[in-house]
């Protein structure tokens, strides 16, 4: 091929009409639900550090308020992200508009920010199937299966309109979290209501395998929610972003299918040291064990597509937490399996390890990716020159960091701490420490990790008083529209 | 036109549930299915309505580009005279 | 659109031809690394599945060549530790306090063991020093509502205060105002005698109408100078030490609708030896009899 068929390519393609609106409208949610899901998080924090603030009762207890953060956080601001940006991806990778027309995709916008209102109002009245990550009652998620039924629609009708003869990575990420958490959802919540008028429902299951059904759940919406789904993010956004080809193809196939594989089987290392049957605790362990690789193959992906780009650091704040949260996302997914062992896990069960654990994979990982698609996104999406203030989100990024480095040392102190002293014995054989005694040597370690989210929603509140400006302010003046670059490569194989 | 085929279906599924919701919400047992019953019509009035409006707009903003067309073309043709 | 291989200059990898939206990939090979450990990885895991329950059959399941067992290990843990002090354990459920008291390496095992049998069911409600709050009592002061002696304590916690338990500690403030057995100036009087018992009065208030309420109302079970009398479980009201606080409103409220705290009856929960223990514990705290 010469080069002038190079450039004559471009011209080659058809114009097409992306549907832009849903996912500025998903952008805008996520946003918003970030700030809504950070500042119930510090609240919570302070609940745990001052119980004083239980002022109300029962509307503001501890208990209530703290479904209210894990959905807002992995379901508000992380869904919203999610389903804007693979709107956003397989448009652009497909080169078609998305499938079933606007009505569709504002249904399932729409619909989605229901789900999400009627699960936080729900929690604070005080209804929930106390399933972690699972609480919304039996109405709310039939509700959010016809959204999710109706977003698999869009989806998947858009691949098969596509203009590109193969799909692309990021599309098999995106489609594999639809796809599971379309299962795991239906199977988590198989239930009986006590009437179709009420929302009390008792569940099908019971007993221990009620155990193993909720945390196959719970861990595999960490495994294709927060973790398969945000790889399909981080697969169009770094290399977007820097400019560069993904690292290795072959390793993006071998990694996809055996992450998506052997996830399914790690759930029982929740529950290591219950009365879960050892074979299945050891299945789980042996599984999540041999996750380490195929995580791993992402971040070597994420970050090795970096060569060649590595000086956009100093210019690009959004590349900056793009690539410190596939740094973040190779910690945990080392310390993930670390804490899988049984011996390891002896110590950490039931500690405020797994909280540290949590949320260095949602601070760190999730939450920095997230941010990353969103400042390449609003000014792409708005056509604006670029980011309001660069300075503002290098500001934002360092001010966030040091809150997740606050966050993660005082819980991994707090947490083997107590696992440490809840199973000192004394020369006599008696435990020498009560329970309430952890309690007191852990207070000024909540007081830190209130302090680290502090930190964190600050930043946060930058990135919106930055993306606003963004938007509004006539100083990033509108650039042309979105014209299909194709980045530079010398010379081309053959010649 | 695929959109209002998309808007004539969403609308109808979205009426369904509107009503599926006003019948939650009368038989409701406890506050939170109010609630929800409620919602869903709330969610379903304020949704067809704007399916309603976008339809008009789609209508409207055709109609004024067809119109702008013609006048280009007959100014074209009057001035080339 | 057809594949179209280019070479990446600054990896010196070609890229698959394959381009969406302006993204491309390399075809660089897997990381010999990341592929070994994968397999180093499987070959462990496949190892915990010899050696441990691993694969389940209809009825039973795999054992595992080690024959490991999460629950006789933690019962020979268990056993390790009780071992430790079985032998005191059994002494101090046999011996009488006197007996006990006298041993010292029995009031060693006694002490520690009544430490955290306190911390860890205790302190929720009584303070982690047995300092008590309100509703419910201190335990390290010398005023008592049912005796300080060993053997009362050891009463109180085998069968409980109002507790499910046929020989359970009770009693029962009439309901002086929700009965209509005084009227509410009558309570407000002998509220006000009340607070002269342990110094709280109010300077200038004729108390003398309180008094012989107090005396024809109170004295009977709270003593006749408020001294309390643990017969009935009546508290000493002349005393600094009190269960819900000391301001009027308190009396008031007490003496209107009165309070009556429950204490679990420990029979079921502790063993008869370890109820010692902690009663030797409690004893020890500062206001033992």
């Amino acid at each position: 091929m010469s080069a002038a068929e190079i450039t004559a390519l471009p011209a080659a393609r058809s114009a097409v009409v992306y549907n832009d609106a849903v996912v500025k409208k998903f952008v805008i949610a996520s946003v918003f639900w970030a700030v809504v899901a950070f500042l119930v998080g510090v609240f919570i924090a302070a609940e745990l550090a001052w119980p004083q603030l239980n002022f109300w009762p029962p509307y503001l207890n501890f208990g209530r308020i703290r479904p209210v953060h894990t959905s807002a956080a992995i379901f508000a601001f992380g869904g919203s992200a999610l389903l804007g940006t693979s709107f956003h991806v397989v448009q652009r990778t497909c080169r078609a508009r998305l499938f079933g027309g606007e009505a569709l995709a504002d249904f399932v916008f729409w619909g989605y920010q229901l789900f999400i209102v009627m699960a936080a109002l729900s929690y604070v009245l005080g209804f929930s199937k106390s399933r972690e990550y699972s609480e919304p009652e039996w109405h709310l998620i039939l509700w959010l299966v016809i959204v999710w039924v109706a977003y698999l629609t869009i989806f998947v009708g858009t691949l098969v309109k596509r203009e590109e003869p193969h799909i692309y990575v990021a599309n098999w990420f995106y489609l594999s979290f639809i796809l599971t958490i379309a299962m795991l959802v239906i199977v988590n919540n198989l239930a009986i209501p006590v009437s179709v008028f009420g929302a009390k429902s008792y569940s099908l299951f019971s007993g221990a395998q009620d155990a193993l059904v909720q945390w196959w759940y719970g861990h595999n919406a960490v495994g294709f929610f927060l973790t398969a789904g945000f790889l399909g993010m981080m697969y169009y956004f770094i290399p977007k972003a820097a400019n560069r080809p993904i690292y290795s193809y072959r390793l993006s196939i071998v990694h996809f299918w055996s992450l998506i594989f052997i996830y399914i089987w790690a759930g029982p290392h929740h529950l290591h040291w219950t009365a879960l049957p050892d074979w299945t605790q050891t299945v789980g362990m042996a599984f999540s064990v041999m996750l380490w690789m195929p995580s791993w193959g992402g971040m070597i992906n994420g970050l090795m597509t970096l060569s060649g780009a590595w000086d956009k650091l100093r210019t690009d704040p959004g590349l900056r937490f793009s690539v410190t949260a596939v740094g973040f996302y190779g910690m945990s997914t080392f310390e993930g399996p670390v804490m899988s062992v049984r011996t390891v896990n002896a110590l950490s069960h039931y500690t405020d390890w797994g909280i540290g654990h949590v949320h260095s994979g949602s601070l760190g990982w999730v939450a920095f990716i997230t941010f990353g698609a969103i400042y390449y996104l609003v000014p792409a999406l708005w056509q604006r020159k670029g980011l309001y203030s660069t300075r503002l989100a290098a500001w934002h990024y360092w001010i966030a960091t040091l809150g997740i480095v606050l966050y993660i040392t005082s819980m991994w102190v707090a947490g083997i701490m107590e696992g440490l002293m809840w199973r000192a014995y004394d020369a006599q054989g008696f435990l020498q420490y009560s329970f309430i005694d952890s309690i007191n040597a852990v207070h000024p370690l909540y007081v830190v990790r209130w302090l680290g989210g502090m930190f964190f929603l600050t930043g946060m509140l930058m990135m919106v008083y930055n993306l606003f400006m963004t938007v509004r302010s006539p100083s990033t003046a509108t650039r042309p529209a979105e014209a299909i670059e194709i980045p530079a490569i010398v010379g081309v194989a053959g010649e | 036109m695929e959109e209002d085929t998309s808007a004539l279906i969403v609308g109808v599924l979205m009426a369904i549930f509107g009503l599926v919701g006003l019948f939650l919400a009368a038989n409701a047992r406890d506050l939170e299915m109010s609630i929800f019953g409620f919602s869903l019509v709330a969610l379903a009035c304020l949704f067809i309505f704007g399916l309603i409006r976008r339809h008009y707009d789609r209508i409207e903003s055709l109609r004024i580009t067809a119109v702008s067309a013609a006048t280009a073309s007959s100014t074209e043709s009057s001035s080339s005279e | 659109m057809p594949t179209k291989i280019e070479k990446d200059t600054i990896s010196g990898r070609e890229t698959t031809g394959h381009e969406w939206d302006g993204i491309r990939e390399l075809n660089t090979p897997l990381p010999k690394w990341w592929v070994y450990v994968f397999y180093a990885t499987i070959v462990w895991a496949i190892g915990m599945f010899l050696l441990y329950p691993s694969i389940p059959f209809v009825h039973s399941y795999f054992h595992g060549l080690l024959g490991y067992s999460s629950r006789a290990d933690a019962m020979a843990g268990v056993s390790e530790m009780n071992a430790l002090h079985a032998k005191q354990m059994e002494q101090i459920g046999k011996l009488s306090f006197a007996e006990i008291q006298k041993n010292h390496d029995l009031m060693e095992v006694a002490l520690t063991a009544g430490r955290i049998t306190f911390a860890d069911n205790c302190q929720p409600c009584h303070g982690p020093n047995g300092e008590g709050r309100i509703g419910f009592p201190a335990l390290d002061t010398d005023v008592w509502r049912w005796g300080g002696t060993l053997e009362a304590i050891q009463q109180t916690i085998t069968h409980g205060i109002r507790a499910n338990d046929p020989e359970t500690r009770n009693s029962q403030m009439p309901s002086f105002g929700a009965d209509g057995i005084l009227k509410p100036e009558q309570i407000q009087q002998v509220a006000d005698y009340v607070m002269t018992l342990y110094g709280k009065a109010k300077p200038g208030v004729d108390v003398s109408a309180g008094a012989k309420i107090f005396a024809e109302n109170c004295a009977m079970c709270h003593g006749d100078k408020g001294q309390g009398n643990r017969d009935v479980g009546a508290p000493p009201l002349a005393s600094r030490v009190h269960l819900y606080g000391d301001s009027r409103e308190t009396v008031v409220a007490q003496v209107t609708r009165p309070r009556h705290g429950v204490m679990p009856n420990w029979n079921k929960r502790l063993s008869p030896a370890t109820i010692k223990a902690v009663t030797l514990y409690v004893h020890s705290l500062g206001g033992g009899e």
